[in-house]
């Protein structure tokens, strides 16, 4: 089944295009990398999927409905969840707090509920064991109570893919997941993401890192100047003469 | 028995911790920062007042009709303009601040400048104090629910928070009506004690004065929030005895705090903060709560024990 599709999605910024007509499918329970090099119109179209950016061309489909537009928080409730390349945590709350919101979408509890508290005490302690149990997930079982601006910066990130995943998401956005961890996190990072799509999401990833790009990721599409260049497994991908040109230059 | 002068600043203070709390919810724990706080408390004032004057409604009732009105006032600025932020939400606010200022200048029902005397007498010392209980405790409440986190994660990020299926326009608006509808409360408790409202009460100043209550104790702690309004209060009144310097103590307190406390006197303090304090003087360190993974005292504190309450 396709859980996300773009339909010549095209975006430009006054004059100059930066996403040119671009097709993109991802089928379920796959790990899509995207890649290319700086510029290239990758967190543009990241943007697009999110709600942050409305295409000026072309439909973007969400599990076979167009999304183009619709706000971030109504998407985030019809199964989309992202995480933020320069980390956006709820850094005064604590960590727990901060996957609690996460389920946001999927709970209910108003003005009414805080006041009679009753029949919200049972949600509330559903909300916890939920937010707990992503944490432990992601190995922050530990730091529940910490302020989420307290933690290290691997840390900080696998916070957010445990809040973004409390929102029950069937597609999972990650904006360059690996970005300032050490190899050791690296590795462990792209086994949480392996354990993440076992557990039935589709995950599109934005990442720099090759070693994690070619490791998880079970098809990849490559971007230049706004254009998808190639799109096909990792081993295609790093023997494609466009790809190699578009990242090393073309042999004079 | 205790006398009739403090009895007054009393009240007075239980009035201000009402109102108080209010604009804690909408700039503390929301983080909009409003400026026109004291138009929603001049709304449920003249509202309750003239409620119960010209139409001889119950205190109860008209109490009640005040905080609504404001909390209506409140949705109603709300929708245009919380889609500004930061600055310049603070202007907009201001700005209505003072157009509600002039209307109830130049409007018949609330006695031009005149503005409304003769208004009953019905709130005393434990009305106001069961209020601001029940204030405190609702409060709490919503600061420990999904509602309160969905303020929070506005507070802390408002793009995080719209990632995360928190429509912020919608719980801004939520948070301003709540907020107005204490700000109305505290009015009407006010008009009825006073019994007597003028426009040039509820100015600008007014509204800086609620806000440096929250500063004072801690923008979005409740426990805060409650020792700014109690300290804002009672300071004026023990200044009374060095007469015209008054205010610049007053102000030169305000300037000392902000320097030397930037987060308030009980910046971060949550009551599970204090209970958690408590246990530890009682029980001595064997007692510290569960959960923590320091031991630490201080500043670490504050990320152990922030867990639920306010």
């Amino acid at each position: 089944m396709v859980v996300l599709e773009l339909n010549e999605v095209t975006m430009r910024f006054g004059g100059l295009t930066a996403v040119n007509r671009v097709n993109l499918l991802l089928n379920e329970n796959e790990i899509l990398g995207l890649i290319g090099p700086n510029g290239a119109g990758k967190t543009t179209i990241f943007n697009m999927i999110t709600g942050i950016y409305t295409p000026s061309a072309g439909k973007i489909l969400f599990q076979g409905k167009e999304i183009n537009g619709l706000k971030s928080y109504l998407l985030t409730r019809k199964g989309i969840a992202r995480t933020f390349q320069n980390i956006r945590l709820f850094g005064e709350l604590t960590v727990l707090d901060n996957v609690k919101i996460g389920g946001h979408v999927r709970s209910k509890g108003n003005l009414f509920g805080a006041l009679t508290r009753l029949p919200a005490m049972a949600e509330e302690r559903r909300i916890a064991e939920k937010a707990r149990s992503f944490l432990a997930f992601m190995g922050l079982a530990a730091k529940e109570q910490e302020l989420a601006r307290n933690l290290s910066y691997g840390e900080q990130r696998r916070l957010e893919i445990a809040r973004a995943m409390a929102s029950d998401p069937t597609l999972l956005l990650l904006d360059e997941p690996a970005a300032g961890m050490n190899p050791q996190e690296t590795m462990a990072l792209m086994e949480m993401i392996r354990r993440i799509r076992d557990k039935g999401l589709t995950i599109l990833l934005v990442e720099h890192d090759m070693k994690l790009v070619m490791g998880i990721c079970d098809r990849v599409a490559v971007l230049d100047y706004g254009e998808k260049i190639a799109d096909g497994t990792p081993k295609e991908i790093q023997s494609n003469q466009r790809v190699i040109a578009a990242y090393l230059g073309e042999a004079g | 028995m205790i006398n009739a002068y403090y009895l007054q600043v009393l009240t007075i203070m239980g009035i201000n911790v009402i109102m108080a709390l209010g604009l804690n919810l909408i700039t503390g724990v929301t983080g909009q920062l409003s400026l026109g706080h004291a138009a929603f408390m001049s709304i449920g004032a003249y509202a309750a007042a003239i409620l119960t004057l010209n139409y001889g409604a119950p205190f109860w009732l008209a109490l009640l009709f005040g905080a609504l009105v404001a909390a209506f006032f409140g949705v109603l600025l709300g929708f245009p303009t919380l889609r500004l932020s930061g600055d310049y939400l603070a202007i907009a606010t201001m700005g209505f601040g003072e157009i509600t200022r002039v209307i109830l200048l130049n409007l018949d029902i609330a006695g031009r400048a005149l503005g409304i005397s003769g208004i009953p007498h019905s709130s005393n010392f434990s009305t106001v104090w069961i209020l601001a209980v029940l204030s405190i405790v609702t409060m709490v409440f919503v600061g420990n629910s999904r509602l309160g986190r969905a303020f929070l994660a506005i507070r802390e990020d408002e793009i995080a928070a719209e990632a995360m299926g928190v429509n912020s326009t919608y719980y801004k608006i939520q948070a301003f009506a709540l907020g107005s509808f204490f700000a109305g409360l505290g009015g009407g408790l006010y008009a009825h004690y006073i019994t007597y409202l003028n426009p040039s009460d509820f100015g600008f100043m007014k509204s800086i004065e609620i806000l440096n209550m929250v500063v004072l104790g801690g923008m979005g702690s409740i426990p805060g929030t409650i020792l700014g309004a109690g300290v804002l209060t009672a300071v004026p009144e023990v200044l009374r005895a060095v007469r015209e310097y008054r205010m610049l103590f007053y102000g030169g307190l305000l300037v000392f705090m902000m320097i030397f406390k930037p987060n308030g006197l009980l910046g971060g303090v949550h009551f599970s903060t204090i209970r958690n304090w408590l246990i530890r003087i009682f029980k001595g360190s064997a007692g510290s709560p569960a959960g923590g993974s320091r031991g630490g005292t201080g500043a670490g504190e504050d990320a152990k024990t922030r867990v639920q309450e306010g």
